[in-house]
């Protein structure tokens, strides 16, 4: 059964295998046939993309696994778009940038108070029990949820790797949105991993059109509860560790950035060391404010 | 520019008028005096916690003992553990950083100095508050965690739990308002030229750990709240008779407690970080790794609270995933050993009594590190939960860990504090003392553990080995007292016959060693010029200085 | 940015955190008690939102307050203060209304585990518009006594004009959640 599920339940959709094979192909007549680190982020995120919308993963989420449904979301928001905003070299962006549209588009949603509720309020948003049963029940729905998904995530991430890096801000200022961001998803999967299965009831009693039942509940032992459970800690533990991987690369590119920061002598000439000199003491009164 | 390698034969160190007189200081707003109410404070409840310490071990000392009541026993390992940890442990630190911070970023003050006062005196009445309940119908005694529902009504009748939560609330807002209160002169104070990539690894440390601090006390004081609710307005959180659910009292605890050992261990990792180098003789190796793990410790804290909960049931999803991010918690710890090490390696070791503690922190924090991992592993942890094993593992990473780096804190602070130094024979026998009681108390806890000896009884069957263990540990503890014994002396002595330490009796390299010693009440009158992460290095070296040698460095 | 707004911030995320505490706390007991939609009948939304408008423009009226102090026009500043005044007095008015009229019914902290979790959340958020309106009374004392007009007293108006949107954002969430029913 297991293995004819594996083998069998991949699903060509046209629409999904045309539109990543144009992409790709859109990609690489843009960016040049050449295969560096960046075109392979691209292609990477491309490959996930596709393959979490055609390989079994698909069907496993929207029939029988809320965790695995979860993955595969997981997928869209925060693996696939920083991986494919990674692959998109800075002089195409600003080519991009010269089409108004693309440029107010894009100076609209480069803001972090933006960005950050792109992302957290589609996640909420989504996962509301009403709404998620209705993405699940009706398929249009559901491509617009992971449409949606994926559109909220590349907003989220742009704002951290924005290919122009001249509008980057602060990395501390991008590790607290990111731990902010991390705090606000896990809220969500807190919420959902002590709920009861209920608020998602398609999962109780999936169609068992691939015959997997027997096989989930009593081989795997993964009872209704434990998959919501599954799901929520999914969106709790492990994309922890996905958002300290942005938090570390953050740290990662604060430690190995030239200084241009504020508050810094210039390394390459200092001040002679003139010891009669008063340096500038900095004795702030006590009650003063000490305005930057 | 004060001359920092001589040391300065003054006269006989004495107060600025500032600081003269009892008023001075019970209305003070200058950091270092409050920092140092601090350590005075804390190092009094210290005793305390010993003295309560001491009895547990006696009444231990043999099986079926009667020294104390099973209720006297209760109140007091709760006390113990809540004195140890909101008394001591976590206001001594914070104590350091408010003495240290300003100077070490080459401030006049903190931000808030009148806020400062008052995180102090709340944490002061805050701790009268929970001792008042000793005479005031007794003592809490649901442990220092106080699970529900033994935490509730029914089960503890007395006031005593009240005057905990109450006592804990008011010494919570003490401490956030201080942790915030340096935060924001962290960002706002430094001298120009301290970038926040140069800033002493102690200060980092503290800064990150502010943050730790504001997120992670309002858990505990939801909890709080929440019990107080139930306990005075007959509510019914946490009453599961009532629908109620004693588990989320642990929720909520562990999502406050799992932090809150991270708070108690940041500030000690940063004295290690400023005391090894100096002294190794050479600068911390890996800077960036060091503060790149400690953030990603921070952040990582909330991630593996439930393992506080394996064996509650919550079931095996949240069991694999906490067993799985503890577990990956261990890495960036152990970045810092390594980093820790190989900042001694080929280095011109000083063996100071400073330096003893601070080696001595680097075993012991990783053994008691281990165990801690071997925790991670749920059917482990099945075994050996509430065994003396867990009371082994966070003395060795509370007591061998941070106290052990209080310690060479002290001894490498305490000149500048002060003007003098402390003895260092006396603190020879101090730290081999404290070192063998330490080890004696605790290393055969984790076999008396292992054998399954319950924590947080009064008392206990003769089962075999279980006696001469404890006798064994209760001799260690012993050893531990005439230790604190011979500390107290060191401090009384040399505060009045220590050797003047002058300004850098160590050859230190950070800014709180270009003030005086004890630093004038302004703190600086001139500020050395920061061009790297060792400005005193820098004016000492003119030919070879830190940012000539790393121009990777920044 | 300034020390005291920063600090103020600092202040914000922590009683954030506790409160989102609080109110998970809430929605747990909502759905596993069992009691919790029997007693949400009892809630009258519509008359809650009518005292929450006055929450909802007294964080207006204090922008207005911030921005007229900053302009040095502190009579109309003052006068700004005094109705955030009266309207945060009014939503306490309006909670406290609502709170007797429930007790009237039964419905106590000690009744169940919504009164339980529904006055626990409440009352803090109470609590922190109480504060808030002392702090407003002090600062309308000090703009009649003419203090602003040292730069250092003005600002305090933009540090607690951050601490007072976040106790309306604070009954944003939780007029959502318990009144409105999203989420639970």
């Amino acid at each position: 059964m297991l293995e004819h599920f594996f083998l069998s339940a991949w699903e060509w959709d046209p629409s999904i295998t045309i539109g990543c094979a144009l992409l790709l192909i859109g990609y690489l007549v843009l960016v040049g046939p050449r295969f560096n680190r960046r075109s392979l982020y691209f292609i990477l995120g491309l490959v996930i993309f596709f393959l979490a919308l055609v390989s079994p993963l698909d069907a496993l989420g929207d029939t029988y696994l809320f965790s695995a449904h979860m993955f595969q979301h997981i997928l869209f928001i925060l693996v696939v778009p920083p991986l494919l905003i990674l692959g998109i070299p800075k002089w195409l962006v600003e080519k991009a940038m010269k089409f108004i549209l693309f440029r107010k588009t894009e100076r609209f949603f480069n803001r972090p108070a933006i960005s950050w509720i792109a992302a957290a309020g589609a996640m909420w948003f989504w996962h509301a029990p009403p709404i998620f049963n209705a993405a699940l029940a009706n398929e249009t729905i559901h491509i617009i949820q992971h449409l949606s998904l994926m559109v909220a995530g590349s907003i989220f991430w742009w704002y951290i790797i924005d290919p122009l890096k001249e509008n980057r801000r602060h990395p501390l200022f991008m590790v607290l949105y990111i731990f902010t961001a991390c705090v606000a998803c896990s809220m969500l999967g807190i919420l959902i991993a002590y709920s009861s299965p209920g608020i998602y009831p398609a999962y109780l009693h999936p169609d068992d059109t691939w015959g997997l039942l027997s096989i989930i509940r009593n081989q795997w032992g993964i009872s209704p509860l434990a998959d919501l459970q599954i799901g929520g800690l999914l969106m709790w533990v492990p994309v922890c560790f996905v958002y300290i991987t942005g938090i570390i690369g953050m740290l990662v590119r604060w430690y190995t950035e030239k200084d241009e920061e504020e508050n810094l002598t210039p390394i390459e000439e200092p001040a002679p060391l003139d010891l009669t000199a008063k340096s500038e003491p900095e004795i702030p009164e006590l009650n003063d404010e000490r305005t930057k | 520019m004060t001359d920092s390698n001589t040391t300065t034969l003054s006269a006989p160190i004495s107060l600025p008028r500032e600081y003269k007189g009892l008023l001075s200081w019970i209305t003070t707003i200058d950091h270092k005096q409050i920092g140092i109410l601090y350590l005075a404070m804390t190092f009094f409840y210290f005793l305390v916690g010993g003295i309560e310490a001491i009895f547990m071990r006696i009444q231990l000392a043999v099986p079926n003992n009667t020294f104390l009541s099973p209720n006297s026993y209760n109140e007091i390992f709760t006390m113990h553990g809540t004195t140890m940890i909101f008394l001591v442990v976590m206001p001594m630190l914070i104590g350091f950083a408010n003495y240290l911070v300003p100077l070490m970023i080459g401030s006049r003050d903190i931000a808030f100095p009148r806020l400062n006062a008052l995180g102090f005196w709340l944490l002061f009445f805050g701790s009268l508050m929970l001792y008042f309940s000793f005479i005031g119908g007794g003592a809490p005694s649901a442990g220092w965690f106080s699970y529900a529902p033994l935490s509730e009504k029914p089960y503890s009748a007395t006031p005593g739990l009240d005057y905990w939560a109450l006592g804990l609330l008011l010494m919570g807002v003490g401490t956030v308002s201080t942790a915030i209160n340096i935060n924001v002169t962290i960002l706002k104070y430094r001298v120009k030229g301290m970038s926040l990539k140069r800033l002493p690894l102690f200060v980092w440390m503290v800064f990150i750990n502010g943050f730790i601090i504001l997120f992670a006390l309002p858990p505990l004081n939801a909890a709080l709240v929440m019990l107080l609710v139930d306990r005075q307005l007959y509510a019914h959180f946490f009453q599961a008779v009532a629908g109620g659910s004693a588990i989320m009292w642990q929720q909520y605890f562990w999502a406050f407690g799992h932090p809150e050992v991270y708070i108690m261990i940041l500030p000690a990792w940063g004295m290690i970080s400023e005391i090894i180098p100096v002294f190794s003789r050479k600068p911390i190796f890996g800077y960036g790794f060091v503060a790149g793990s400690t953030l990603a410790i921070g952040v990582l804290s909330f991630a593996v609270y439930a393992h506080h909960m394996f064996a509650v049931g919550l079931g095996h999803p949240f069991n694999i995933a906490f067993a799985f991010s503890s577990m990956a918690i261990a890495v960036p710890t152990g970045i810092k050993i390594f980093n820790w090490i190989a900042t001694m390696w080929g280095g011109r070791i000083r063996f100071t009594t400073s330096m003893k503690y601070a080696i001595a922190f680097i075993v012991l924090f990783t053994i008691g590190g281990l165990s801690g991992i071997t925790f991670a592993v749920v059917p482990i942890d099945w075994q050996v939960t509430d065994t003396y094993y867990v009371v082994a593992h966070f003395h060795y990473v509370l007591f061998g860990g941070t106290l052990f780096g209080i310690f060479a804190g002290i001894y490498y602070w305490f000149p500048k504090m002060t003007g003098r130094l402390l003895s260092e024979k006396l603190g020879n026998w101090h730290f081999w003392l404290t070192f063998i009681g330490f080890n004696l108390t605790f290393f055969i806890q984790h076999f008396v553990g292992l054998l399954g000896m319950p924590r947080r009884v009064y008392t206990y069957p003769n089962l075999p080995g279980w006696g001469w263990m404890n006798m064994v540990s209760t001799i260690g503890a012993f050893v531990l007292g005439i230790s604190v014994l011979i500390f107290l002396w060191n401090i009384f002595i040399s505060l009045r016959k220590g050797k003047p330490a002058g300004d850098n009796p160590w050859e230190a390299w950070t800014l709180e060693w270009a003030a005086s010693s004890p630093p004038a009440p302004h703190n600086f009158e001139l500020v050395p010029p920061v061009n790297g992460r060792r400005p005193l290095w820098d004016l000492q070296h003119p030919d070879t200085p830190d940012w000539k040698l790393n121009k990777a460095e920044s | 940015m300034h020390k005291d707004k920063m600090i103020m911030y600092m202040v914000v995320a922590t009683e954030a955190v506790f409160f989102t505490l609080l109110i998970l706390a809430y929605l747990y007991f909502h759905k596993s008690s069992g009691t919790g939609a029997k007693q949400t009948a009892l809630l009258d939304p519509l008359r809650t939102f009518f005292f929450s408008l006055f929450l909802f423009s007294s964080s207006f009226t204090v922008w207005r307050a911030e921005k007229n102090v900053d302009k040095r026009n502190f009579g109309r500043g003052g006068f700004w203060l005094l109705v955030t005044i009266l309207f945060g007095a009014t939503f306490l008015v309006g909670q406290g209304i609502e709170w007797t009229g429930l007790i009237h019914h039964g419905e106590t902290v000690s009744a169940n585990l919504f009164g339980t979790t529904f006055f626990t959340l409440t009352g803090f958020h109470g609590m922190h518009v109480l504060v808030g309106l002392i702090v407003l009374s002090i600062l309308f004392g000090l703009a009649v006594l003419g203090d602003f007009k040292n730069s250092k007293t003005a600002l305090s108006v933009g540090v607690f004009a951050i601490y007072w949107h976040f106790v309306d954002i604070v009954w944003v969430f939780i007029f959502t959640i318990v009144y409105l029913g999203v989420i639970s």
